[in-house]
């Protein structure tokens, strides 16, 4: 009786122990992969900050002071979807779904925090400054900077309701059998699906040569405290150069990161780590590099760029729980072996250049050799 | 042998009929129900929103994101919503699978109805074209649907 007992809990659990299963292994499969240890800073130089050992630690600790984002959100979902019930139809979620875009669209720009065209002339900024970073590596050749050029060229970037109106055009193409109402209603449903219902998730991704930023990644910076315009724009800088960069990230050109492979794997000890993660660390890798551009050109230093990293990295110090296939590394990981590391960052940041004991990972290998 | 013959073989058989039949009804009734989840990964942070939703007469529902809220709501228009997702999965109208190394995927998708599971990886609208693109945007369109329904619910409980 016992055991019949203990069987029927067994089989009443399986179902449901399933269900997890799979991420549970994706969890160990991923917590075992890569292994994070605080960076250890030059000895030779004891004046060494905090964020020199451990950056990832030191923008963690950098918080949002305000929930305007949020509000902004339950503002625009209270005034758009309140009426809408299971029954409404599909017209009446049209509606719903226009105005909370036409909503979220404008009203994150303001003239106290930033304007639409100060997020435009950021990304023309960004685009040039990649393609001069391209222009001059030496490790690529000329055939190969010639596509990455045309692939940077060729990005655009889109707000919400340009992103509606191309996915319209592109449903119809794609499905002639679609009417007009019926391609603008899947066009705003796939915008919905990156950018959440009223448009205020922090979300930016890359869709054909197109890049969209939702609107509540952009104003979710100014729940930070921020300093001025220029650090929220920074901050900006680094999610579009990362964004561009997927379009010639090692998925997409994998043979201008062979050296930057060897390189990752040799320094976390772990010969999956590029095949797992290649394509985000390589975006990583660009958006860093733009970033500390910006602050280098800015003369932003020190504890002012960890800030500016740590306004740029928001949500990396708590992704939630890790899973299975995610092409995303762990937020230390990011923030410690990439972000940390490059030359120019590590001059901004008022720390010693890379070294031995902390090399950087570029697309000419490691740094120093 | 008396003893043998009579008694032995039919205790094993009637122990034989009985574990048989709770097999068949603790399989049947073990997961009568149909489970969801939807992960949607945001980028570039990495942070992932999770929907899930468990119906057994009535469907638990659970979004976790920044904030979650969970909360019950009866199982009608929801499960239909499922069985109509696993439907599609059935006649093959699902789109292809983005390769695991994909970086742009918009949702990872699990549904188990007790008898069939089956796990998608969607990537953004322009990583289909054609047939896999209507594929594609009749999946979104359900799958849209079914977190607006989560939503309705849950905020109309809060």
């Amino acid at each position: 009786m016992k055991i019949l007992s203990t069987f029927l809990l067994l089989i009443s659990l399986r179902a449901e122990a399933q269900i997890d299963l799979q991420f549970k292994k994706g969890l160990e499969a991923v917590s075992g992969q890569i292994k994070v240890t605080p960076l250890d800073c030059d000895p030779s130089d004891p004046t060494s900050a905090a964020w020199c050992k451990n950056l990832f630690k030191s923008t963690c600790e950098v918080k949002k002071t305000t929930n305007k984002s949020e509000a902004l959100a339950e503002h625009i979902q209270g005034k758009t979807y309140q009426n809408l019930s299971v029954l409404s139809t599909p017209s009446a979620i049209i509606k719903a779904a226009e105005t909370a875009l036409k909503m979220a669209d404008e009203m994150i720009y303001s003239k106290d925090f930033i304007l639409k065209k100060d997020v435009l002339n950021t990304f023309k900024d960004t685009k040039s400054m990649l393609s001069d970073l391209i222009t001059k590596e030496t490790g690529i050749s000329q055939d190969k900077k010639k596509t990455i050029l045309n692939k940077i060229k060729k990005v655009n970037l889109m707000d919400g309701a340009d992103y509606v109106k191309h996915l319209t055009k592109y449903a119809k193409q794609q499905n002639s059998e679609l009417t007009k109402d019926e391609a603008r209603m899947a066009a705003l449903e796939l915008f919905m699906s990156g950018c959440g219902n009223s448009g205020m998730e922090s979300n930016a991704f890359f869709d054909g040569n197109n890049m969209v930023l939702c609107p509540g990644l952009i104003y979710s910076l100014s729940d930070f405290p921020l300093k001025d315009k220029a650090q929220a724009l920074n901050a900006l800088s680094f999610t579009i150069g990362h964004e561009i960069s997927h379009s010639f990230d090692a998925t997409e050109q994998p043979e201008i990161y062979t050296s930057m492979k060897t390189c990752f794997e040799k320094i976390t000890k772990n010969p999956g780590v590029w095949s797992k993660n290649g394509s985000e660390i390589s975006a990583d890798y660009w958006g860093s590099m733009v970033l500390a551009q910006r602050l280098k050109a800015q003369n932003v230093k020190g504890a002012d760029a960890v800030r500016t990293i740590a306004y740029a990295t928001d949500g990396f110090c708590n992704p939630g729980p890790v899973v299975a296939h995610d092409p995303h590394p762990p937020g230390d990981f990011r923030i410690n072996y990439i972000l940390s590391r490059g030359s120019a960052m590590r001059e901004a940041l008022q720390c010693n250049p890379p070294s031995s004991s902390l090399k950087s990972c570029t697309t000419e290998g490691s740094v120093p050799k | 042998m008396i003893k043998y013959f009579f008694n032995v073989p039919t205790r094993r058989h009637m122990i034989k009929t009985i574990y048989v039949a709770i097999v068949l009804l603790v399989s049947v009734s073990a997961f009568a129900g149909v489970s969801f989840q939807l992960e949607h990964p945001r980028h570039p942070s990495g942070q992932k929103d999770h929907y899930i939703i468990k119906c057994e007469k009535l469907c638990s529902l659970e979004i976790q994101t920044p904030e979650s809220i969970k909360g019950e709501a009866a199982a009608g228009i929801l499960e239909e919503k499922l069985r109509e997702l696993m439907k599609l999965h059935k006649n093959g109208l699902l789109p292809k699978d983005l390769p695991s190394s994909q970086t742009k995927v918009l949702y990872r998708i699990k549904l188990d109805d007790g008898v069939t599971q089956f796990e998608s990886t969607l990537g953004y609208p322009e990583s289909y074209q054609a047939q896999e693109f209507k594929k594609f945007s009749k999946i979104i369109s359900l799958v849209e649907e079914i977190k607006r329904l989560m939503k309705l619910e849950l905020l109309r409980k809060k």
